[in-house]
């Protein structure tokens, strides 16, 4: 499919699309947290995949590369965001997901704790938790040195299992 | 304790979908903004290679070839002023010499009343 796409047949790139498009979304959405900010880049980080398929050298590549690039962009724009815009509460948007949850009250706090971390913490937990990178595959998504992965989801899972206490213990029998 | 929070984790962090069309969406923009398609990325690497490599040998010879026209012409502005000193000053000499002339003309002839 790659090197159809490769080749200039744009169905064989919407393919690729809607091979990558709900990690890609997912990622922005969870980064930027307001759906038409989440689209925009998402669609800007296809048109530029777009015009970087000579470089993508296997399936794999291209999964790192759209990875690596939404999330620098989504800490990008971010960091230029002035730090007193707070967002409105309705545009603070929730990732339409499969039912399949155990127990939503937990899971909509866990995503709501992870929406309020830093950028660059919350691009590690997103890394590992959604897209299930080992550390040194996240250091090399993010470019930064492992220890700092290591670091930030250390304090972030501190941080988020913190917030959830205040809701109730996730399991009362393994409780000290 | 800890595999219950990062298995909850896990499954509040699973990934959600940008909705239907988002393809669709995704190359209309890339049909309306012209970009180039897929099989022209080789002749695009290689104009950006080309860029990349000449882009910076012409500034550096515009610069030097800038540097080299303000030294020339600096250096003319010199000449002219020179030439212009040596003219003043063979003029100042030659006054001097015709004072000289004369001044020595009216000694010979205070020295000499009957010549």
């Amino acid at each position: 499919m790659l090197a159809r796409a490769q080749g200039g047949e744009l169905a064989a790139f919407r393919e690729l699309i809607r091979a990558h498009q709900d990690i890609v979304y997912t990622l922005a959405l969870r980064m930027l947290k307001v759906p038409e900010d989440a689209e925009e880049l998402a669609q800007d980080v296809f048109v530029s995949a777009h015009r970087h398929l000579g470089k993508i050298t296997c399936a794999a590549h291209l999964l790192f590369w759209l990875r690596r690039t939404v999330c620098h962009r989504a800490i990008d724009q971010l960091r230029r965001r002035p730090l007193h815009a707070a967002l409105p509460l309705e545009t603070v948007a929730e990732v339409p997901v499969a039912d399949v949850s155990r127990d939503p009250l937990l899971e909509r706090r866990l995503r709501d704790l992870v929406s309020r971390l830093p950028p660059m913490a919350r691009a590690v937990v997103l890394l590992k938790y959604q897209e299930d990178l080992d550390p040194s595959e996240i250091a090399r998504t993010l470019d930064i040195p492992l220890n700092t992965v290591k670091s930030h989801l250390q304090r972030s899972l501190a941080s988020l299992r913190a917030g959830c206490d205040e809701l109730r213990p996730i399991s009362a029998g393994s409780q000290p | 304790m800890t595999d219950e929070f990062e298995k909850a984790l896990h499954r509040a962090l699973r990934p959600g979908s940008p909705g239907g069309d988002f393809s669709d969406r995704v190359a209309a923009r890339l049909e309306s903004t012209g970009a180039p398609a897929a099989g022209d990325q080789l002749h695009s690497v290689r104009h950006h290679v080309f860029r990349s490599r000449w882009l910076p040998a012409a500034l550096a010879a515009c610069i030097i070839a800038a540097v080299g026209l303000v030294q020339l012409r600096q250096h003319a502005l010199e000449t002219a002023r020179a030439n212009e000193a040596r003219a003043q000053l063979l003029q100042a000499l030659s006054i001097a010499s015709d004072n000289v002339n004369i001044v020595r003309a009216a000694v010979a002839r205070e020295e000499n009343p009957n010549s």
